[in-house]
């Protein structure tokens, strides 16, 4: 079967700082795949590897800086055949129906297709939108929050957790499908396939044109913290067990 | 204006309902859980056949919407309620803003980068669709002199096929009303160190919590026990975070506690910038000296 | 093994200033270049105090100080004694330090070794960031094929290592003898974030101008080492190196991060940082011990170079390791290169490598220095009763109380007495000729 998994290219938040008005200044961020879509590549992965003569594919779309080659290479190392990626700055923080529009475009461009595979939910939004998004835009249908997922006579079997039970679902292709996290830890690539990833194809392009948001963005700030007073004590010096439990019988 | 609301638990059509009702003068409410009556105006009601999900309903939400003439659509994030506002936006020329927890003239707030930042945002299309987070319209009641219309299902050309359903076990995990709190993160290697945690929690009376991993990685913890962005939002007096780096993500979910204290062993680990009291050390041993020492 | 190609001409651990020179070197070279990097990216757990030399990298980048993302010029060397209570500063500046190839610049290390790896990977070589290389591969006759890592071999005709002062590879498989504690200092350092105006007002320095700063004394509470203090572009890394030896003494009681607070809380330190905010806290290895702890560099189908070959010197009034680190990485390519070319990379055909470090300042500057980290291990009181006796003497200057005052000479002369006329003309000239 052809397999197509959507991961987004997000700056890192663990590098993102707070500049003096307040606004988030992601410049110094380095960009990597958005964590939950590790997972989602990797039960992609998982199952092209359980079907024989499978491909899979990658699609993303992000700004200019999403075209990042160590963050390729990282895709590509994780039993990802090929790239699709548009990169443009025209493109940095798309709706979800803006995103889904262009990651439309690259389907198409991507050849033949059984299964879109997308994560769980991006980094920064956390939107859950993009892959029903994309549903509709192609027609499919879509299932969202897959623990597990085969392809079994032409069919894709699905379980999903939903609030309180759970369901098993048969679902016919070609669809749209999102997986939970726990649906497979990503693995962790090895020299080889690193070097392997480098060789793969690579298709980047530029938007077309700039895509149309339903969603305009008002602000984007840091939230306040709460002062917290920061006493810590240390282990391995002599005392600060001690001293921690002493702290710690005061607060209780 | 109309409101729509789409919901499928009991709470959440209330909540919802409630909400709407501030922002429109006519509250129309879809669900598909047990039908609601006296939060809205009209309440229409679908029953899923048995060997059809949720998701596949979206032609009849969008039919019912499209007939309400509604401009508002006020959705609860559950799973299958998420999938139906997308495709409740797509139809209506828009997308939906999710993660809502604030809403006020039409200008939505959400978390952005799992509590990194806070966003401000506005649909700029005829029809607004905001997934709407427990909790965002609290202490407002909801009224109304409805009655329940059945809507029919109708299935969409390609559709998945239900073949089972089974409940998720019920865990017994109060975090809401736990004044102590001890969280295990990442930081526990094996599953049985979680009995340092345990033992320490039974000997102050606290309700053991964990990090999103520990729940949905490695499944040693029932999902209502993971605090943070996507989990539980938790105000206990005193919270203890053992082997949790302090990801924005998980601490988004425990900030509002009144003292927050943290085991480490990672010097650098960002949690030791948020929190009372902390301790550079390993949990293996921090954990037996405190619960001897309490 | 031997009769198959390898799969890369040269293979480089680790991409530090070391590392991504010798790679940069080799693959501009037109060889085919891997460099394993154990960090996510270049330079994200590396650390430096902060200054560069600009003489060895102007070799390899005639041009850098206008591309590479250098922080400031260093006008202005500043070296201060200081007493639990007392501080003197020395402030010295002079053309000579900003003429071109006898400056030196302040650098972060994380946009710092992007910027070189970014350049190796321009010239061609495939970088493998996130990765440790876990071992060398050895064929039967004990020569280095190769690198391993999890379940993947990659042999190369010739392996650079340039790992850094952590040493593992070198020490586990290539024999070399682990320092001793009186051979390794640990340094630690905070970054605080300041505006740059700023930076230039509390320094008087000219704009995109900065200082260097060394610290002797009390810092370290009376051990040997020392403290450092370098003006980035719009922030001030600060920190402190002490020997291992000194501070892991059962009788030594201050940790060295408690050193680092009570530097910190120095008046003459305390109001360089004050209201800058901590963005950024680390620690590193640093060899001391100087060319009697260089350890061997060649051995066949393998080369040693930078910090994992102990190339670092420490004389107190000057820090350099990153400028051995590049001259060494550039000598390393350029020789692993020659060696294939002529078809042999057994440990004759790479010799020139040590020949010619030995020749340039990498061996001979750690050479003429080589009495120094013992001279300063023993000079105990360099770090005690000199700065008092400084502050006595200055005291004895300044302090104006009213009571009658005798001659400076009569002043000064009980001090002097007290440190012990010969013993420290005696001290002062073996730390002379050490240096
Ligand atoms: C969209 C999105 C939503 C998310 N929502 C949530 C959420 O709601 N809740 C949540 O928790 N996470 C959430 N996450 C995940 C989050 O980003 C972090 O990955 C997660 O919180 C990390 O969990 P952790 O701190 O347990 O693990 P780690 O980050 O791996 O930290 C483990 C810590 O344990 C320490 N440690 C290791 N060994 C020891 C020892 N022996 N003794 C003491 N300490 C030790 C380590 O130093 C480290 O700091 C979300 C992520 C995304 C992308
Ligand atoms: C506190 C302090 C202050 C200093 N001040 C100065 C100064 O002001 N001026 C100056 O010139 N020098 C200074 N130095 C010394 C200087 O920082 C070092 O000499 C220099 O960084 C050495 O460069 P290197 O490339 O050899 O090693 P490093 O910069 O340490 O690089 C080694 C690289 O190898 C990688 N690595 C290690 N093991 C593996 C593995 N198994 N597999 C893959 N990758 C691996 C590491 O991640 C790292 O990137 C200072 C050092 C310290 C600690
Ligand atoms: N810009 C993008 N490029 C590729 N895939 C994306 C993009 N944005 C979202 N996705 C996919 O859609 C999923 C849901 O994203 P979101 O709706 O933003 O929460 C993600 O986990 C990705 O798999």
């Amino acid at each position: 079967m052809n397999i197509l998994v959507a991961c987004k290219i997000v700056p890192d938040d663990q590098d993102i700082t707070v500049a003096s008005d307040g606004s988030l200044d992601s410049s110094r961020a380095h960009e990597i795949v958005s964590q939950y879509d590790l997972n989602a590549i990797e039960a992609a992965a998982q199952l092209k590897e359980a079907n024989e003569g499978s491909t899979l594919k990658a699609i993303s779309v992000g700004p200019k800086k999403a075209d990042d080659s160590k963050t390729k290479k990282d895709i590509l190392s994780r039993g990802v055949d090929e790239l699709y990626l548009m990169a443009d700055d025209s493109l940095a923080d798309l709706d979800s129906r803006a995103t889904a529009t262009e990651l439309a475009k690259l389907v198409n461009k991507a050849g033949d297709w059984d299964v879109i595979i997308v994560g769980d939910g991006s980094a920064d939004d956390y939107a859950k939108q993009t892959g029903v998004q994309l549903a509709c835009a192609l027609d499919v249908p879509y299932v969202a929050g897959a623990t597990n997922l085969s392809f079994q006579e032409g069919n894709l079997e699905i379980q999903r957790n939903l609030e309180s039970e759970s369901e098993d679902i048969e679902l016919a292709v070609p669809a749209v499908v999102s997986v939970s996290p726990e649906i497979a830890e990503p693995r962790i690539a090895g020299m080889r396939d690193i070097l392997k990833a480098g060789k793969k194809p690579q298709n980047v392009e530029a938007a077309e044109e700039k895509p149309e948001e339903s969603i305009e963005t008002v602000s984007i700030k840091a939230p306040k913290q709460a002062d917290r007073k920061q006493e810590v004590f240390d282990a391995s010096d002599g005392e600060g067990l001690d001293k921690f439990v002493s702290a710690v019988k005061e607060v209780l | 204006m109309n409101a729509f609301v789409l919901a499928e638990t009991e709470n959440g059509a209330r909540e919802l309902c409630a909400g709407a009702r501030q922002i429109a003068d006519e509250v129309t409410l879809f669900t598909f859980g047990n039908a609601v009556t006296g939060v809205a105006d009209k309440c229409l009601h679908l029953q899923i056949p048995e060997d059809a999900i949720a998701d596949d309903a979206y032609p009849s939400v969008n039919e019912s919407f499209d007939a309400s003439g509604a401009k508002v659509v006020l959705a609860e994030p559950t799973v299958r309620v998420t999938s139906l506002a997308g495709r409740l936006a797509a139809h209506a020329n828009t997308a939906a803003v999710p993660g809502v927890n604030a809403l006020k003239d039409g200008v939505a707030t959400s978390v952005y980068f799992g509590g990194t930042g806070v966003k401000e945002s506005k649909p700029e299309t005829d029809v607004s669709v905001y997934l709407i987070s427990a909790g965002t319209f609290d202490g407002t009641q909801a009224t109304g002199t409805d009655t329940v219309e059945e809507v029919e299902f109708k299935a969409p050309e390609k559709l998945a096929v239900k073949k089972g359903t089974a409940a998720l076990p019920k865990s017994d995990i109060d975090l809401a009303s736990a004044d102590k709190i001890v969280a295990c993160g990442r930081g526990f290697a094996k599953e049985e160190d979680l009995q340092l945690a345990r033992d320490f929690a039974s000997k102050i009376g606290a309700e053991v919590a964990c990090s999103r991993p520990l729940s949905e990685g490695v499944n040693w913890f029932p999902r209502e026990a993971y605090v943070g962005v996507s989990g539980a939002v938790v105000k206990p007096d005193v919270y203890f975070a053992v082997g949790i780096s302090g990801q924005m993500q998980h601490m988004v979910g425990c900030n509002d506690s009144g003292t927050v204290i943290a085991i480490n062993s990672d010097k650098n680990a960002p949690i030791f910038k948020q929190c009372d009291v902390g301790i550079v050390g390993d949990l293996k041993d921090v954990l037996p000296a405190l619960t001897k020492a309490l | 093994m031997a009769d198959q190609e390898p799969d890369f001409d040269i293979i480089v651990v680790g991409c530090g200033c070391a590392g991504a020179v010798a790679a940069y070197t080799a693959a501009q070279a037109g060889k085919s270049v891997l460099v394993v990097e154990r960090g996510e990216y270049s330079g994200a757990k590396n650390m430096t105090g902060g200054r560069i030399y600009s003489h060895a990298l102007k070799k390899v980048f005639p041009d850098f100080e206008k591309e590479a993302p250098v922080e400031r010029k260093v006008t202005h060397e500043r070296i201060a004694m200081m007493d639990p209570t007392a501080n003197m500063t020395v402030d010295f500046t002079s053309d000579k330090l900003s003429q071109e190839g006898k400056d030196s610049y302040t650098v972060l290390r994380a946009p710092f070794d992007q910027w070189l790896s970014s350049k190796a990977e321009d010239a061609g070589a495939e970088i493998i960031n996130g990765i440790a290389v876990e071992q060398l591969i050895k064929d039967d006759a004990g020569r280095v094929v190769g690198i391993k890592a999890g379940e993947d071999e990659i042999t190369a005709s010739v392996v650079i290592v340039a790992e850094g002062a952590n040493n593992l590879l070198t020490e586990r498989c290539l024999g070399a003898k682990r320092p001793t504690p009186d051979e390794m200092a640990v340094g630690i350092k905070e970054v605080f974030q300041l505006p740059s105006d700023q930076i230039e007002q509390r320094f008087l320095c000219p704009k995109g101008e900065g200082a260097a700063m060394l610290f002797v004394g009390d810092c370290t509470h009376g051990r040997t080492g020392g403290g450092f203090l370098y003006t980035n572009k719009d922030s001030i890394s600060l920190g402190l190196v002490a020997t291992i030896s000194q501070i892991e003494k059962a009788d030594n009681p201050t940790p060295i991060y408690q050193m680092l607070d009570d530097f910190k809380h120095h008046p003459a330190v305390a109001p360089i940082i004050d209201g800058a905010k901590l963005v950024e806290h680390s620690g590193h290895l640093v060899p001391e011990g100087g060319y009697n702890m260089v350890p061997q560099l060649v051995y066949d189908g393998c080369l040693v170079a930078g910090d994992a070959g102990m190339l670092c010197m420490n004389l107190g009034y000057q820090v350099r390791g990153m400028d051995f680190a590049v001259e060494s990485g550039r000598i390393a390519g350029e020789v692993a290169c020659k060696a294939i070319d002529a078809k042999d990379t057994s440990a004759t055909g790479l010799a020139s490598y040590k020949t010619q470090l030995e020749q340039g300042f990498v061996l001979s500057d750690l050479k003429t220095f080589s009495a120094w980290p013992e001279t300063m291990l023993d000079w105990k009181r360099m770090f005690t009763e000199y700065p008092k006796a400084v502050e006595g003497i200055f005291n004895a200057m300044f302090v104006v109380d009213g009571q009658n005052q005798k001659h400076l000479k009569e002043r000064i002369k009980p001090i002097i007495k007290e440190m012990g006329t010969w013993k420290t003309l005696k001290e002062v000239r073996g730390a002379l000729k050490a240096l």
